[in-house]
């Protein structure tokens, strides 16, 4: 019976080709989809699960109300003492472990300088206790677990670290000298272990690893002080609940209070305390504990609706595929009414009917899931760039083979248990008679087309939407321009003899450096700002955002001055000079600002108005006005900016310069980094040329909104490919249906035009009933999403009606096509096929 | 074996009855050979599909070996189809897609038969009705007489006790239907009964009594030169 029923199903799919091509596009679209969806939300979802302790791994977070209000979560600021102190503390937790990749928040206090036989590169770096390796599953190829951290000048190299130094050498052993950054002591260090490669799934990711004690190495701090930064990780006892470290954080909370010298809030709970625990499979989904950019070897979380809104997508277009496939296969239920009507005269029963329709859907499943993988292989490296992800297949992984399973279930089930029942309930006399009557099933279909619809008109909606408010921010007048300009990052200079002027004269060396303008602090990589605020003398501030900047700036970045001068070298401007740019000349009601003098400085809460260094002692004289600036993407309404004259840079000391903006006349950018890199070896010697692309620092910003764009524009091609499909072989099975109509139509006289319209007619109707449906939900979703913006467009009508357009033509184009040629047919043939 | 007392169908439409069949009375003993005669429309075919129980009369009572159809649900009456009725069509209806092998096979599948059992029952018709050269042809390649020869053979694979023929030979020309009706003249004489519709006095000759019907009534009942013979 199975067999046959196999046999048939082939047959049926075979003879009705272009159906069974329509029927593959779609499902095999909406599988791929699902397919690369689920790969990326299971890895999300199983990540740290792969620890053996992972249920019992916790880590410490810092939780306080802020002085403006609303919670903060901190996991990132544990004191180098505490976690030692709560083991000792506590008699529930087993083991602790601390953790820590950075002194501070900038980017060189994050790597060290490693020399090994001769050549010098910064190396990322994890200080970790010597339990890591027994809390933590991350096994050592080489070296023991147990003994690998326990000397101070030990370190254990990732795999990757390992292959790069070393290649397929034995490392054990060797040396290898490490230089702080941020205290410029020197060290040898013996290698002891090789980590084997942490997985993909593990929010913990390192490079190198060094044992935790060597905090006064790179940070000059002891280690087990009340100071410091680091993550603390504990192991909870096996029998032992969150709950039951309570008593302990309590104690230190108090112990803290008491070294810092605070009170703890009136009318806190007997049980107050700062301290929370996070469970280690919490790292990847939770948001809203906050991390320092990279955190102490903990990748940043991402947000589970991410994984939601992919997987909803991605059935969203198989709902589609499916769709087709149930409107096609209802839709020639006229056909194969004779067929069920005979099988039911000798003897069918309903069951068996329906086991032969769902066989055949299995088998048009089974070919579409492999059509799906095949295309889905196709769309991963694609999908990898777009997510940033290294996702395989992995089809022969049990979890994926579980997940194909399943797909074709879901489908086989989903596509073919309506049409099974529809054609298996047929009245077998009526079906033998070919009188079936398809009212309620045409009506369904409908249904089915409209839901289709709507969710088309919804993604291109969400598309055009995304397009716009992208091209529109992105696309802005910055007041900049930022395009052919490389950002030079210089905090590693920092503290040391001056190099700024000799690597801006190496630099300029170069025919194609138009200039170079150094900046006091690298806005591009601290994203940390205070609020500063300009003063007038007649008392009236506001927030503004100060750069101090030398005389090249407004040349280099293409600021246009559009009153008074610029800064000037020749003129012997030194300090306390200050250009304005136009809104915070207004904001500060200084009609005319030149000539005026500005306090510029933040507020601080123990010793009030700070003067910044540009504009200490007595203020900064306006001597010039530029129009509105800006190096802040478009998600927040940044204050107006100001330009004050770097005191430092007329002294002969540099130090403080963080960045380095240069400007590149037109021709190959890669040769005159080339010549910048050779520049800054031959003066520096003790960090990495370390650059960037001013245009893609400012694109970056937007990088998760492009990777969602990306993904809406291939559903939506997705979607309104698959509505096209339908489309078209619905009108062919209707005009199928209509052919004697249509004759005797066009005898009377009805032109072709005219009948295609009346066979068309259907879909526009459905298209805007699908669009009524789709346009309160992009237009919730998008208004959401611009919100994120403060820098945004307003949604308009024409976003929606656009939405819709699109649809309707690319469905009236598929379903004119076939009824166009219905309507041409020869009427004769037509009546006399009756 | 056919018991039916004063069946009627009608269709509503509004306060209107359209009848099809009205007081019909109709038995059929087994080993009978019955033609039901009359003009389009009298209701020939829904009464043999009444009989057939692939329609449901609107009234009367319509009992089948003793029992009665009425009350029977849908998987019962599947049953005794599988196990005592064949059907035989004017327009074959053989499945397209099914070669002559597969068709013949396809009631047995829907019995559950074993294979093997299969096998041999489907060579045997296969044999019997010449057609084991062509077994692996689709239904569009044969001659329509050779169709309505694998819509016998497929009307008795089942081994029915009763065959119902509505029309066989209606699309033959008249030695492929003479062919036909030898074959069921053939049954019936090795025991099988056999209810057709046909319009023709010819091969209403085949059987042993006729019944007219005309609007929906039996107008007469007789033997036929057949019988009388």
């Amino acid at each position: 019976m199975l067999r046959n029923n196999l046999i048939i199903a082939w047959r049926n799919l075979m003879r009705h080709r272009l159906h069974t091509a329509i029927n593959l596009a779609g499902l095999g679209l909406g599988m791929a989809f699902c397919l690369l969806a689920w790969r990326f939300a299971s890895q999300e979802w199983s990540f740290d699960r792969f620890h053996s302790n992972a249920d019992r791994i916790y880590r410490v977070y810092f939780e306080a109300m802020n002085p403006e209000g609303g919670l903060v979560r901190y996991a990132d600021v544990i004191d180098f003492a505490f976690a030692p102190e709560l083991a000792a503390l506590s008699p529930h937790v087993e083991r602790t472990v601390r953790l820590s990749a950075a002194r501070g928040n900038d980017i060189d206090d994050r790597v060290v300088r490693t020399t090994f036989e001769g050549s010098s590169r910064d190396e990322e770096f994890l200080l970790v206790d010597p339990a890591f390796f027994e809390i933590f599953d991350f096994p050592l190829l080489l070296g023991d677990e147990a003994t690998a951290l326990a000397e101070r000048n030990s370190v254990v190299l990732s795999y990757e670290m390992a292959q790069r130094l070393f290649g397929d050498a034995d490392p054990l052993g060797q040396s290898l000298r490490l230089a702080s950054l941020a205290t410029l002591d020197v060290e040898d260090f013996t290698i002891t272990g090789v980590a084997a490669p942490v997985p993909r799934t593990s929010s913990i990711q390192f490079n190198m690893l060094l044992p935790f004690d060597n905090t006064e190495l790179l940070y000059h701090r002891f280690p087990n002080e009340w100071e410091g930064t680091c993550n603390a990780y504990v192991l909870l006892a096996p029998d032992a609940d969150p709950a039951d470290v309570v008593p302990a954080f309590v104690q230190l909370t108090r112990d803290m209070a008491q070294r810092d010298g605070w009170e703890i809030p009136e009318g806190s709970p007997e049980d107050f305390s700062l301290f929370r625990l996070q469970p280690l499979t919490d790292l990847r989904s939770n948001t809203s504990v906050m991390s320092f950019k990279d955190g102490h070897g903990v990748v940043e979380p991402r947000d589970p609706f991410v994984s939601y809104v992919l997987v909803s997508i991605a059935l969203a277009v198989l709902l589609m595929g499916c769709i087709n496939f149930v409107n096609l296969a209802i839709g020639r239920a006229s056909m194969r009414a004779a067929e069920v009507g005979v099988r039911k005269a000798v003897g069918a029963g309903r069951g068996q009917l329906m086991r032969q329709f769902i066989g055949e859907v299995v088998v048009l499943s089974v070919v579409g899931l492999s059509a799906g993988c095949a295309l889905a292989a196709l769309l991963l490296p694609a999908f990898n760039a777009t997510f940033s992800q290294e996702l395989s297949l992995g089809l022969s992984e049990p979890s994926m083979l579980g997940a194909l399973g399943a797909l074709l279930l879901l489908v086989s089930l989903g596509a073919g248990w309506y049409p099974a029942l529809v054609l298996s309930r047929l009245d077998p006399l009526s079906a033998i008679r070919r009188s079936v009557s398809m009212a309620g099933i045409v009506r369904f279909s409908r249904v089915l087309v409209g839901v289709q619809l709507a969710i088309s008109v919804g993604l291109i909606t969400c598309t055009l939407v995304m397009y716009h408010q992208l091209e529109h921010v992105m696309a802005r007048d910055m007041g900049i321009d930022q395009e052919r300009v490389i950002a030079v990052h210089t905090k590693a200079l920092y503290d040391l003899k001056p190099h700024h002027p000799f690597l801006v004269e190496a630099f300029l060396r170069h025919s194609r450096v138009a200039s170079v303008t150094m900046v006091d602090e690298d806005f591009l990589q601290d994203t940390h700002w205070f609020d500063y605020q300009a003063k007038t003398e007649s008392g009236r501030e506001t927030t503004v955002r100060p750069y101090m900047v030398d005389h090249n700036f407004v040349e280099t970045m293409k600021l246009e001055l559009i009153g008074g001068r610029d800064f000037s070298l020749a003129q012997g401007d030194k300090k306390n000079l200050a250009l304005i740019s136009e809104s915070a000349a207004a904001r500060l009601g200084l009609a005319d600002p030149i000539g005026e003098t500005i306090e510029v400085g933040r507020m601080s809460r123990s010793r009030g108005f700070r003067p910044v260094s540009g504009a200490r002692g007595g203020g900064a004289l306006i001597i010039g006005i530029v129009k509105d600036f800006t190096f802040e993407s478009g998600y927040e309404d940044a204050p107006p900016g100001l330009l004050l004259l770097n005191p430092h840079l007329g002294w002969p000391s540099y130090y403080s310069v963080d960045l380095m903006l240069v400007r590149v006349k037109p021709g190959d950018m890669q040769e005159v980094v080339q010549h910048m890199q050779e520049s800054w070896d031959s003066i520096v010697d003790h960090a990495d040329f370390n650059f960037s692309f001013l245009q893609q620092d400012i694109e970056a910003a937007y990088r998760d909104e492009l990777r969602w764009r990306q993904l809406i524009t291939w559903a939506a091609v997705g979607a309104v490919f698959i509505s096209a499909l339908g489309a078209f072989a619905l009108t062919a099975l209707a005009a199928g249906r209509r052919t004697k109509e249509i004759g005797i139509r066009k005898a009377l006289g009805a032109s072709v035009f005219g009948l295609t319209t009346l066979i068309t007619r259907e879909f526009a109707c459905l298209a805007l009933i699908g669009s009524a449906v789709a346009w309160p939900l992009s237009w919730w979703w998008m208004r959401d999403w611009l919100n994120g913006f403060a820098f945004r467009i307003d949604l308009a009508a024409w976003h929606f009606a656009a939405g819709a357009a699109i649809a309707l033509v690319a469905v009236l184009v598929s379903s004119g096509h076939q009824a166009y040629k219905a309507a041409k047919a020869d009427p004769v043939e037509a009546l006399r096929y009756e | 074996m056919i018991e039916m007392h004063d069946i009627e169908k009608y269709h509503q439409s509004g306060p209107r009855k359209t009848y099809v069949l009205r007081y019909v009375n109709l038995n059929v003993a087994e080993g009978e050979f019955v033609s039901i005669m009359g003009p389009s429309g009298a209701g020939k075919s829904t009464l043999l599909h009444i009989m057939g129980m692939l329609d449901e009369p609107t009234a009367g009572s319509y009992r089948f070996l003793g029992a009665e159809v009425g009350g029977m649900g849908e998987k019962e009456r599947t049953e005794i189809h599988r196990q005592h009725i064949g059907f035989v069509f004017q327009a074959y209806h053989l499945i397209d897609e099914q070669t002559v092998y597969e068709n013949l096979e396809m009631p047995l599948l829907y019995q559950k038969v074993k294979g093997a059992e299969r096998k041999a029952r489907v060579s045997e018709l296969l044999d019997r009705f010449q057609m084991v050269a062509k077994k692996d042809l689709f239904p569009h390649q044969l001659s329509g007489g050779e169709q309505q020869r694998v819509g016998v053979a497929r009307a008795l694979i089942g081994q029915p006790t009763l065959i119902l023929a509505d029309e066989p030979t209606g699309n033959l020309n008249s030695k492929q239907g003479e062919e036909v009706m030898d074959m069921l003249r053939d049954l019936n004489d090795e025991g099988t009964t056999i209810v057709q519709v046909t319009h023709s006095e010819k091969n209403a000759g085949y059987g042993s009594r006729v019944v007219h019907l005309l609007d929906g009534k039996i107008e007469q009942e007789g033997g036929t030169s057949h019988a009388a013979q």
